[in-house]
């Protein structure tokens, strides 16, 4: 029997649960060039190449330890003197009363390794041959530019739609309340002339007039964000915060903002844009503040990769974006408001301002291809999450100016 | 243990399963090589007192094959992908996830896009990085991967399961562990040898800084994927982390040595560590 397994024409070697090798034939001696006292008691990685060590931890190993045996595993045994032998290998996990061994039977597949490197070479070359076909790579380009921009303008569509519905209602309700209220104060100061409500009504004239000039200005702006034409260039986040700062205290006496910022990636944005984003986040929360002079402003920032690709199902390119969270102490907002904060002259508080802020915001955001969201408890305070890629699509910058 | 299989179009596609008594969500994922059923020594554990998720990432196990896009998983960013989505459909919050190997990255990717779905992270054999550049210690060399990549292209284990799964599963054989069995570590190679390229060539140690969870980081005392450079080098650069260097030895302690996994963990989730 010794002699039987000593000499039978395939190799075969054991080991202990801890790795050691147990036993070995004289067939895997001849094939590794090793004596067998070389090799007894030696750990199994000294016959194993590195690429066999990792395959061996990532899966021989569980697969031996859930299943107990694994067939025709494709292995590299190193000879002494560093050569690779490439082995075919099935494999037992024998546990004997609780003492655990490995039992490995293989051949060696040399040949049929030629063999099956010329099949996996002549693929690959053709693989590469089509890969490298000038024609269909350029074409191939193409397409995937194509991808892209079909699906930032069904992004732009998207949006645009619901701009369109925006305006709309803006024209049909928001802009009617003022109006109708110029037409009862009018009315009431061209009938009754001399009557000292009309001060009132004068004074109620006024504001509503301001509030019509207001959100026509607010409207401006927003056009004007729509068709600016980009200019890109490296911008540090930090610098635009602190004068974003600046600047909001001075628009507020008597208000102070404390303003805590990690330390935030560089990147390539438009600056003036990026000022006004600014400025307008901090604005807001001086606007909705707790009682108080303090606006404690905490702002997180990340990069991390994510999927370009918003609109266009099962199309994935990740790329590198800028997470920024500011995060006020603020009044707060229920949740279920949150998209709503982003729609045109949408107030969602009574103390709130025009409805137009935030809408900018999203506009400046989206103009750079990222996204905008809010997050928040309702009395305790409100993050602004904000996605900006760190370096723009150059083709599709092209793109966005012909736009 | 009672085991809940679900109906939405993410559970399916990666395969997800719950069981335990607990409300507390344990989500585990496998890391490179073999799939889910590679947290069956350390579940049972946790079975009392916890909510236990376990699931596939695409292309590996059980989970829906056709599901696979090229683009997507050619970056652990679309592993993360598979990581959010099944929180996402399972309404998942104050997750503690516990990953295996490059699931350990995987999961603090997910973690630092999505922080609001987790509470905790518990990494076994954790690498930011496998390749030697400069002073740091990966473990290996680029040439030593690409005859990984070479194997990967060369093994077919279960490969004629994963393409036909009920192929196997007749009334000669029966029981639960038979059926199960077929597919352990089911490897399409070359899904596998993309995985192995993702993994390999990854490097995350700029993402380390983001962490912003409570984690505790397994490290074995001999581990040739993960060498002890690697949890020292965690244990400077991944803020909020605890390091444990254990008794253990092999890339996958969860198999080798579950009982001093289970242990540390324990420890860890009853804030003794």
């Amino acid at each position: 029997m010794q002699h039987l397994y000593k000499h039978i024409p395939c190799v075969y070697f054991s080991a202990s649960a801890d790795g050691n090798i147990a036993d070995v034939n004289e067939v895997l001696c001849k094939y590794l060039d090793y004596q067998r006292d070389e090799l007894v008691g030696q750990k199994l990685e000294n016959i194993f190449t590195l690429s066999t060590r990792i395959f061996q931890q990532t899966h021989f190993y569980p697969l031996l330890q859930l299943k107990g045996h694994a067939e025709e595993i494709y292995i590299t045994l190193k000879a002494k003197d560093g050569a690779h032998v490439p082995m075919l290998i099935n494999a037992e996990r024998i546990d004997e009363d609780g003492e655990i061994s490995f039992y490995f039977a293989g051949i060696c597949v040399s040949k049929r390794k030629k063999f099956e490197d010329e099949i996996i070479a002549a693929k690959k070359a053709a693989e590469k041959a089509l890969n490298e076909n000038e024609a269909l790579k350029a074409a191939k380009k193409e397409l995937e530019q194509h991808a892209e921009q079909l699906d930032l303008q069904i992004a732009l569509f998207n949006q645009q739609n619901k701009e369109l519905r925006q305006f709309n209602h803006l024209a049909t309700h928001t802009l009617q309340e003022p109006v109708r209220k110029l037409l009862f104060y009018s009315s009431q100061v061209v009938e009754t002339p001399q009557d000292a409500k009309n001060v009132v009504a004068a004074q109620k004239f006024k504001k509503a007039i301001e509030d019509i000039q207001n959100k026509l200005q607010g409207l401006q702006q927003y056009v004007w964000l729509s068709n600016e034409a980009l200019k890109y260039e490296p911008i540090d986040l930090s610098d635009i915060m602190q004068s974003a700062k600046k600047l909001v205290e001075q628009q507020n006496p008597g208000i102070s903002i404390v303003l805590d910022a990690e330390a935030i990636p560089m990147i390539e944005a438009n600056a003036e844009q990026m000022k006004f984003l600014m400025e307008e986040l901090f604005t807001n929360a001086t606007k909705f503040r707790k009682p108080g002079h303090v606006v404690n402003i905490k702002v997180f920032a990340s990069s991390l990769q994510l999927n370009k690709f918003r609109q266009l199902p099962g199309k994935y390119k990740f790329v590198d974006f800028l997470k920024l969270q500011i995060q006020d102490e603020g009044i707060g907002f229920e949740d279920p408001y949150q998209d709503q904060a982003f729609e045109l002259f949408r107030v969602l508080h009574p103390s709130g301002g025009l409805g137009i802020g935030l809408p900018l915001c999203k506009k400046i955001v989206e103009n750079h291809n990222g996204s905008i969201s809010l997050e928040g408890q309702i009395g305790v305070n409100s993050t602004v999450i904000i996605y900006l890629p760190l370096e723009p699509d150059k083709e599709l910058q092209i793109y966005a100016d012909m736009k | 243990m009672q085991i809940q299989n679900l109906n939405g179009a993410v559970s399916s596609r990666n395969h997800v399963n719950i069981s335990g008594k607990g409300t507390q969500p344990l989500l585990f994922a496998h890391g490179f090589g073999c799939d889910q059923n590679m947290w069956r020594f350390i579940t049972p554990a946790f079975e009392e007192d916890y909510k236990i998720i376990l699931f596939d990432y695409v292309g590996a196990g059980k989970s829906d094959i056709t599901a696979y896009n090229r683009e997507r998983y050619a970056s652990l960013a679309g592993y993360a992908k598979d990581v959010l989505e099944v929180c996402e459909e399972l309404q998942l919050r104050d997750v503690i996830f516990v990953g295996h190997s490059v699931s350990s990255m995987i999961g603090m990717l997910a973690a630092n896009e999505q922080p609001k779905y987790f509470s905790k992270m518990i990494m076994v054999s954790p690498s930011p990085s496998y390749i030697n550049d400069g002073d740091y210690v990966g473990g290996f060399e680029r040439a030593d991967i690409e005859g990984l990549l070479d194997m990967m292209e060369k093994n077919y284990i279960g490969w004629a399961n994963f393409l036909a799964p009920n192929i196997m599963g007749n009334a000669d054989q029966p029981g639960l562990g038979d059926e199960l069995t077929q597919s352990f570590c089911s490897t399409d190679p070359v899904i596998a040898r993309r995985f192995a390229e993702a993994t390999f060539f990854s490097d995350n140690r700029q993402d380390l800084k983001y962490n912003k969870l409570e984690t505790l980081v397994l490290q074995s005392s001999e581990d040739m994927i993960a060498p002890l450079e690697i949890g020292d080098y965690l244990e400077k650069n991944l803020p909020h982390s605890v390091l444990r260097v254990m008794k253990a030895t092999g890339h996958c302690p969860h198999m080798s040595h579950p009982e001093e996994v289970i242990r540390l963990m324990k420890e860890f989730l009853q804030h003794k560590l």
